[in-house]
């Protein structure tokens, strides 16, 4: 693949990846169709580009043209984050689903088993949330306010001081508590992960210190890394300093 | 006054009635629909922005879409406007149509 080419599936892969962040709070179907004619949209410009406008410029003016991608959630609605239409998916993709459930669980069960065995604790955390999140580690790097400061394609895109990403951030901000829940009540979290209801995904996180400061590393799993097995796209969240 | 978000905000209240307008001439696709679009003074959009109504109108019934293969790359997806969709074009239409004659009487052109 040529270099412009890669150039433009990253850059595309990553306006999608805006694109589903916006709607993950909207209907699966609605936003798979929406990310799936907006894929065909760019295509399309693409590959009306003559072979000396393929570069950098051009393809930042593309995504420019079509627009922030929190857009996408105002003009859709609020019909479709609460209607839950009915979801019929591909008998392939329910096998696969089952199959990937099956080994989530199994993976799940040895990872509580290990934990069990290096003498993890079990307090509140364990006992006010679902069965399916494993004993509480702590971490005190990560309990406090974290603020969202860019949402990367991939970790190493992150440059403390440069905003990667366009829009707004759909995740404004997360605060972990000492106990392993969180402030919004909507995730859990342990050593090196976070779990999170509703559609049970499991990030892995970690924190790295650059130019001073400490960033967290927090995995965003969207449909397309849970459906579609795609790479997850990262948020960058910045520690809150205490005054 | 801020007048350009007050353009904004009614170029996004109309956008599903001319849309469904264009569908009823003929089926499109929406790369054709954001070009027909750019061709109109004053409905010009963000490329991607058809996307989410074109989503909208669907799950309410007023459009629907099929694929079909084209010469010049992968398939399209065309949409078409519904029976229900004419039905409810013409309550628009026509309440549109009164619309602007109200605003005119006001503005004293009538």
């Amino acid at each position: 693949m040529e270099n412009t080419d890669k150039l433009w599936q990253d850059m595309k892969e990553g306006y999608l990846c805006q694109v589903e962040a916006a709607l993950i709070m909207t209907d699966k179907t609605a936003r798979q169709n929406i990310l799936n004619d907006v894929e065909e949209h760019l295509d399309r410009r693409y590959a009306e580009l003559s072979p000396e406008r393929k570069n950098r410029e051009r393809f930042e003016a593309i995504i420019a043209d079509m627009g922030p991608a929190e857009d996408y959630a105002e003009l859709l609605t609020s019909k479709a984050v609460s209607r839950g239409m009915k979801y019929v998916p591909h008998k392939g993709l329910i096998f696969l689903n089952r199959l990937a459930t099956v080994f989530y669980l199994l993976v799940l069960f040895g990872a509580v088993v290990m934990h069990i065995g290096m003498g993890a604790t079990v307090g509140p955390y364990q006992e006010s949330q679902d069965a399916w999140v494993p004993p509480f580690v702590n971490d005190p790097n990560l309990v406090g306010k974290w603020i969202s400061v860019d949402f990367v394609d991939r970790p190493e895109d992150f440059v403390p001081g440069q905003k990667h990403w366009k829009g707004n951030l759909f995740l404004k901000q997360m605060v972990f508590n000492e106990d392993g829940t969180t402030e919004s009540g909507w995730c859990y979290w342990t050593k090196g992960d976070i779990y999170c209801r509703g559609d049970k995904t499991h990030s892995k996180y970690y924190i790295r210190r650059m130019d001073g400061r400490d960033y967290l590393f927090f995995e965003w799993i969207s449909g397309d890394v849970m459906i579609l097995g795609r790479k997850p796209c990262y948020y960058i969240l910045q520690k809150e300093v205490q005054k | 006054m801020d007048t350009q978000n007050w353009q904004i905000q009614m170029r996004k209240g109309i956008l599903d009635f001319v849309i469904l307008n264009l569908l009823s001439h003929r089926r499109s696709h929406g790369y054709e629909i954001v070009q027909s679009l750019k061709n109109h003074k004053g409905l010009t959009i963000r490329e991607g922005n058809v996307y989410p109504i074109l989503q909208r109108l669907g799950m309410d019934g007023l459009i629907t879409s099929e694929s079909q293969p084209s010469r010049d790359g992968p398939p399209r997806k065309y949409f078409s406007i519904t029976s229900a969709g004419r039905e409810a074009l013409e309550q628009m239409n026509h309440h549109w149509d009164e619309l602007i004659d109200t605003v005119r009487q006001i503005r004293g052109e009538q």
